[in-house]
């Protein structure tokens, strides 16, 4: 038989009997709904999880601290034995100054910003790093520039003016609301017009005043990022070398020895890829550091996701495995009503292999059939779902990380519903193996003998 | 008549079904020849054998013993498979009861086994329709079974035997439901096919009116041939000497 021919019989077939087959259908759908439903529930976590994730910092990022400077110091030898490891793609020593560090600014340094947060660190690795930037770019960067956070010009006050009176004070300016500022006014200081000095140490002009300057000049000012530091808001950013030479002066000058000046507060590591985290951050501890990175939490958290989706995903295929056992039932039932129709067509010639794809092709409709509609209404629901849905529904403790007005509760990527249409086809096709060999099996003399 | 010309070879067939612990011998030893060409009418009371001879000439069922060759080929050792080319080719099959397909139409139910073989649907509802045409029923092409008398689905069920333009055609009790009138249509239909393509037709039947149209009568008693008679003056026979 032609192939268009055995696909005309079973359709034909199937119309026939339109009530049974469309009962059979409904099993199908509901079986694939629940499936797809569930599955993109999952996959709504998943990427509700790894969104929050991501908001939460850099995933890709390993932060390498001192754990006991006795067995390993973060110098120039770590970083080097750092960088050997496989995947660590780019290291990042940071310097972060002890010592008290202002600036100073204006007309015989009128306006000065005391206790601002320094870091020291390759300003090409910065970038790299990922501190983005609001004023200036990355390229016109020149070497011994400093970036300076978004808001550092708010941070100065106006030694002219008496105290409580002399700053612009940002936040009375910060709609919460909205998570910006309104009619915030101009600052006192533009960073990157006014050469300012930075000064290392006590206060000049105290007695027994020592201390380290440095006349500066801001090339860039970085973005607000809460997850990166406080060096972004009102800090400053300047060159690992610059940083060093002025703490190493420093120390001289206060008999300090015991700060090294080839020692670094921190070493960030990224790693390319998310899975190599936990490999990198391995080879890391053995050298003996601490190190803290976002697969603590991102691990626990996609165990549990796991966990939940393997519950949801059982829950969609029983359903689906009353579907198929519908579909079988169905079948069975056309063949002992068949057995006639079958003989004659024994009797007439037919090849028992036809007589088998016609029947697998008839339960591979239903499947088919109940597959697409099943993945058309799980889009409605999953639509509702959203539309109706609240966060609270991971019932566990990331709840609160979960931001549930933008995150959807189910999602269905585009894979998912052709995986349900196939599947159903298939698991119409498995139902339809058992009743078709029945009915190869039903010999042509029934044809007469059910006269 | 010589053995090359036999068409179906007929070999000690017996066949015995058990029945737990009793034995119903519903054929004793078979031994007969038919001829291409021949129309025979195998005859007889109920219980004789007659249906489970013809089922085993048909292949439907195995014998017990002995052997039957069709077109020199052993039947009764063949698979599936070869049996179901060997219908599409050699065989037709007129049923008492008609057993057409109830979804499909006279045109369509006509067309089926060359559905089976694989004939394109042009191709396999010109010739249907050409054989509707010469049972009478052109203006029935496109009608269902159910909107169709006996008489007329037992001759759909006929053009569907002669489709394919098998060598031998079977048919058990072919007019068992049907009128006296409807019985000489039809029959005249078969004859008149098997005359003209050159067929074997074996048919049976209790109804001594039939064997007017055969030219061999083969009467069954007992599962055993008690007489096997050729006639020379049959209807078919002599409306062809008419119209010579
Ligand atoms: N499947 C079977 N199992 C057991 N016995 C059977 C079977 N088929 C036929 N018989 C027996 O074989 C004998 C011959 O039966 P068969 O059907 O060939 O008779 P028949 O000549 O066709 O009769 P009728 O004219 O009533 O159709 C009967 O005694 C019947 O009971
Ligand atoms: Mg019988």
């Amino acid at each position: 038989m032609k192939l268009q021919d055995i696909i005309k019989q079973g359709v034909k077939n199937l119309l026939r009997h339109r009530g049974r087959t469309m009962l059979t259908v409904l099993g199908v759908i509901v079986g694939c709904c629940s499936v797809v439903i569930m599955i993109s529930i999952g996959i709504g976590m998943r990427i509700s999880s790894e969104a929050t994730l991501a908001q939460m910092g850099d995933l890709n990022k390993i932060e390498v601290y001192v754990k006991d400077k006795e067995i390993a110091k973060l110098d120039d030898q770590a970083v080097a034995r750092i960088r050997a490891i496989e995947h660590a793609d780019v290291v990042i020593p940071k310097i972060r100054a002890e010592v008290p560090a202002r600036l100073l600014a204006g007309a015989g340094n009128r306006y000065t910003a005391e206790y601002i947060t320094l870091i020291g660190e390759d300003l090409d690795l910065a970038r790299q790093e990922g501190y983005e930037l609001a004023e200036g770019d990355w390229e016109s960067l020149k070497k011994g520039e400093a970036l300076a956070g978004q808001y550092l010009a708010y941070a100065f006050a106006d030694t002219k003016r008496p105290e409580g009176h002399n700053r612009v004070d940002r936040y009375e300016y910060y709609d919460w609301q909205t998570d910006s500022y309104e009619n915030l006014p101009d600052s006192y200081v533009n960073l990157l017009t006014e050469p300012m000095t930075l000064v290392i140490g006590d206060e000049p002009g105290t007695q027994d005043a020592r201390y380290v300057t440095k006349s500066l000049k801001v090339g860039a000012v970085m973005k607000e990022d809460y997850n990166r530091g406080y060096e972004t808001s009102e800090g400053l950013l300047v060159d690992a070398d610059v940083l060093k030479a002025l703490l190493s002066d420093y120390n001289k000058l206060s008999g300090n020895r015991k700060a090294s000046e080839t020692e670094y507060s921190e070493i960030i590591v990224k790693v390319d890829h998310i899975s190599d985290v936990e490999s990198v951050e391995k080879e890391i501890r053995k050298l003996g550091f601490t190190t803290f990175s976002m697969d603590s939490i991102r691990k626990p958290m996609e165990q549990d996701m796991q966990q939940k989706q393997m519950l949801l995903g059982c829950v969609g295929a029983v359903s689906l495995f009353v579907a198929a056992l519908g579909i079988a039932n169905t079948m069975i039932m056309a063949i002992s009503e068949r057995v006639r129709e079958i003989g004659v067509m024994k009797s007439l010639g037919c090849f028992l292999r036809d007589i088998r794809k016609l029947f697998l092709l008839e339960a591979g409709c239903i499947g088919l059939l109940g597959g697409v509609i099943g993945i058309g209404l799980s889009y409605g629901i999953s639509t509702i779902m959203n539309a109706a849905g609240t966060g609270t529904m991971f019932g566990n403790e990331y709840d609160y990380l979960i931001d549930s007005s933008t995150m959807n509760i189910s999602v269905i990527p585009w894979w998912l519903a052709v995986f349900a249409v196939l599947f159903s086809i298939l698991v119409g096709v498995v139902a339809g193996l058992y009743p078709a060999e029945k009915a190869v099996r039903i010999p042509a003399l029934d044809a007469i003998r059910h006269e | 008549m010589d053995q090359e010309n036999a068409i179906i070879q007929v070999k000690d067939l017996r066949k015995v079904y058990q029945m737990g612990e009793e034995k119903v011998v519903a054929l004793n030893r078979i031994n007969l020849e038919i001829h291409a060409g021949e129309i025979c009418c195998i005859f007889g009371t109920s219980g004789s054998g007659k249906s489970t001879f013809l089922n085993m000439l048909a292949g439907m069922e195995k014998p017990t013993y002995g052997s039957i060759r069709i077109l020199g080929r052993e039947i009764s050792s063949m698979t599936e498979q070869e049996l179901a080319v060997f219908r599409q080719n050699y065989l037709g099959y007129i049923f008492q009861s008609y057993n057409l397909l109830p979804g499909s139409t006279a045109v369509e139910n006509v067309a089926i086994p060359l559905m089976f073989k694989g004939i394109s649907k042009k191709q396999r509802e010109k010739a249907a329709r050409y054989l509707l045409h010469r049972v009478g029923l052109d203006h029935r092409a496109d009608h269902y079974p159910g909107q169709m008398s006996g008489g007329q689905q037992q001759r759909v069920g006929i053009a569907r035997a002669f489709v394919t333009r098998p060598r031998i055609i079977f048919a058990d009790e072919p007019i068992g439901n049907l009128d006296t009138k409807t019985t000489q249509e039809v029959m005249e239909v078969i004859t008149q096919f098997a005359r003209e393509f050159h067929q074997t037709i074996i048919l049976v039947s209790h109804d001594p009116e039939m064997a007017e149209y055969a030219d061999r009568i083969i009467h069954m008693v007992d599962g055993n041939v008690l007489e096997d008679t050729v006639r020379k003056d049959t209807k078919a026979i002599q409306k062809e000497k008419q119209a010579c």
